[in-house]
């Protein structure tokens, strides 16, 4: 909090040298308005302070310098939203297969997602990072258009440095020479729009972890990204869905999966419909419909994997909500034996 | 129709009369015709819409005994739940796939489990009639059929293979797989094939590959 007043006073160009230029007052967090709205619209509290909050809008490419920019705010983050998503899903859904696990991952928290949510809360980007910039505006150096971003970025040259992916500062921040190398490789880059909202996000995330609660962190967690609408069940492609149940129903000791025919219409037509079940003894497992009893077989083996792998417990609890009642005893959640191998 | 033969000496008796004078003008129509059109207009509501009186339960003899209102037949009070024909929710776990931990486990049916469903009897026929596996093969056979397979897999083909020892060409192929050599060429021999193919076969095919594809769940059903 202090670093980042200091950053304000010291303003953006002057961290190294010894004469610090005057800055206009709109770059004090104080007199921005669109830093209290933000900070209003996102009913932060006031232990966030506006110092922080107007640090997390200044991106690694606009001050390359780690005290004073989002770099640490956004890794802590990042980590923040991991943690708590991946949480959140395998809490709820116990039996998701890795491959759903990660798209559902990337749908909530992907630097895509969190552009939008930043969009949402009103976040303006200035257009150049410079002196004149309100603080309540996003200051970053934008891509060069045709400039690669991406892997390919990062893995353009052979050398070995160049295969690291430019991580956010984690070494000693105080050590010059590691301040005036990453100055020096960040001086030049730039970021995509769609990145540095998403860094901001995530920095706010941190500001609220670090200056609010843990706790408080996950509840603005569940209010901005847990809320947002997410259809698991679109998130699955079963390469062999009869085969995937059928083996399913072997590990499981469950009897071997059979088609049954439920109702059809129109065989003979030129649209005909067919309803089958899939059936393990006398339990239904799912149902499938389709134009050929072949895809409808197929469909049913699919809907019964969807059943099986979105299986919820009646009891979701997450860690976070043990602590916040505070002293009831841990009780593990439902873990599963993990997905079927085909 | 037996409306239109009552109808027509009625209406059309002018027409055969033997008068050459303009009949007079009255006003003609069947007495009870309006009656039964309105009647005939009035729809009921399906009877999956009318609510359910607590006292009557359906029978065999009168199945929708239920479905007439009556007198004591509440009306305002009832909630009706009548949702269109559709899927199952892809999160409506079976009970089947319930852990043991789970509490719902010990309840007696689910709305995927149909209660009438007591017996093998009653569930509706098999797509195809299942079939016990044999496990008739030795390990002896089975590297007998991988030997004969790489001598020479023209005349020991997955079908001639599968006919000698009494197993499936699936089976076949699964213990005994052709070598690199054979499968290019009958990769070529089939791609020679797929080359005689005209227009509308080929884009057929294609295009029932992409719906295909998307059977696993990638067309978002």
């Amino acid at each position: 909090m202090l670093e980042a007043a200091s950053a304000i006073q010291l303003g953006i160009k002057g961290t190294g040298s010894s004469k610090q230029p005057r800055l206009p007052p709109c770059r004090s967090p104080h007199t921005s308005a669109k830093l209290s709205s933000l900070h209003a619209r996102l009913s932060l509290s006031p232990t966030f302070p506006l110092e922080t909050l107007a640090r997390c809008l200044i991106d690694p490419t606009a001050e390359p310098n780690p005290k004073f920019n989002n770099a640490t705010l956004s890794n802590l983050g990042n980590n923040l939203l991991g943690y708590y998503t991946t949480e959140h899903l395998l809490a709820k859904y116990p039996r998701l297969p890795i491959d759903v696990l990660y798209a559902a991952m990337h749908a909530y928290i992907s630097p895509q997602t969190l552009f939008q949510a930043g969009r949402e809360w009103g976040v303006e980007d200035a257009f150049e990072p410079t002196l004149e910039v309100d603080a309540g505006l996003l200051q970053f150096k934008r891509l060069k258009p045709g400039e690669p971003w991406g892997p390919e970025r990062f893995f353009k040259t052979g050398d070995e440095s160049a295969l690291e992916p430019p991580a956010p500062a984690t070494d000693d921040p105080t050590s010059k020479s590691t301040l005036d190398s990453e100055a020096e490789k960040k001086e030049v880059e730039g970021i995509p729009l769609s990145h540095a909202t998403a860094n901001f996000v995530k920095s706010v995330f941190a500001g609220i972890y670090l200056h609010e609660s843990p706790s408080s962190a996950h509840h603005f967690f569940r209010q901005h990204i847990i809320s947002r609408h997410l259809d698991i069940s679109k998130l699955f492609n079963f390469e062999q869905p009869t085969r995937h149940l059928s083996r399913l129903c072997a590990r499981e000791g469950f009897q071997p999966p059979i088609a049954r025919l439920l109702s059809e219409t129109g065989r003979r037509s030129r649209t005909p419909v067919f309803i089958v079940g899939a059936y393990s003894g006398e339990e239904r497992l799912g149902e499938g419909y389709g134009a050929s009893l072949d895809e409808a077989r197929i469909r049913a083996a699919v809907s019964a994997l969807k059943g099986w792998y979105l299986y919820s417990p009646t009891e979701k609890k997450e860690a976070e909500e043990e602590e916040e009642e505070g002293g009831r005893e841990f009780s593990s959640v439902f873990v599963d034996v993990g997905e079927v191998i085909v | 129709m037996p409306t239109t033969h009552r109808l027509f000496p009625t209406t059309l008796r002018w027409l055969t009369s033997t008068s050459t004078i303009t009949p007079p003008k009255q006003f003609l129509r069947h007495e009870s015709s309006a009656r039964r059109l309105t009647k005939r207009l009035r729809l009921q509501p399906d009877s999956t819409f009318l609510p359910l009186p607590s006292n009557s339960i359906p029978t065999s003899q009168s199945p929708h005994a239920f479905a007439r209102l009556a007198a004591s037949t509440p009306r305002a009070s009832t909630i009706i739940y009548n949702p269109p024909a559709s899927m199952p929710s892809a999160y409506a776990t079976p009970s089947i796939f319930l852990p043991p931990s789970d509490p719902r486990k010990n309840l007696p049916t689910t709305s995927l489990t149909a209660s009438t469903e007591s017996n093998t009897n009653n569930l509706p026929p098999p797509l195809k009639k299942p079939k016990a596996k044999k496990y008739n093969l030795t390990q002896k056979e089975i590297s007998e059929i991988r030997d004969l397979r790489q001598e020479d897999p023209v005349v020991n083909s997955r079908t001639a293979l599968a006919k000698t020892y009494g197993a499936s060409r699936f089976f076949v192929g699964m213990v005994a797989e052709a070598g690199k050599k054979h499968k290019a060429v009958m990769a070529e021999e089939q791609e020679k094939v797929k080359q005689s193919w005209g227009r509308k076969r080929t884009e057929a095919r294609i295009d029932r590959k992409k719906r295909r594809a998307g059977w696993g769940g990638a067309d978002g059903n």
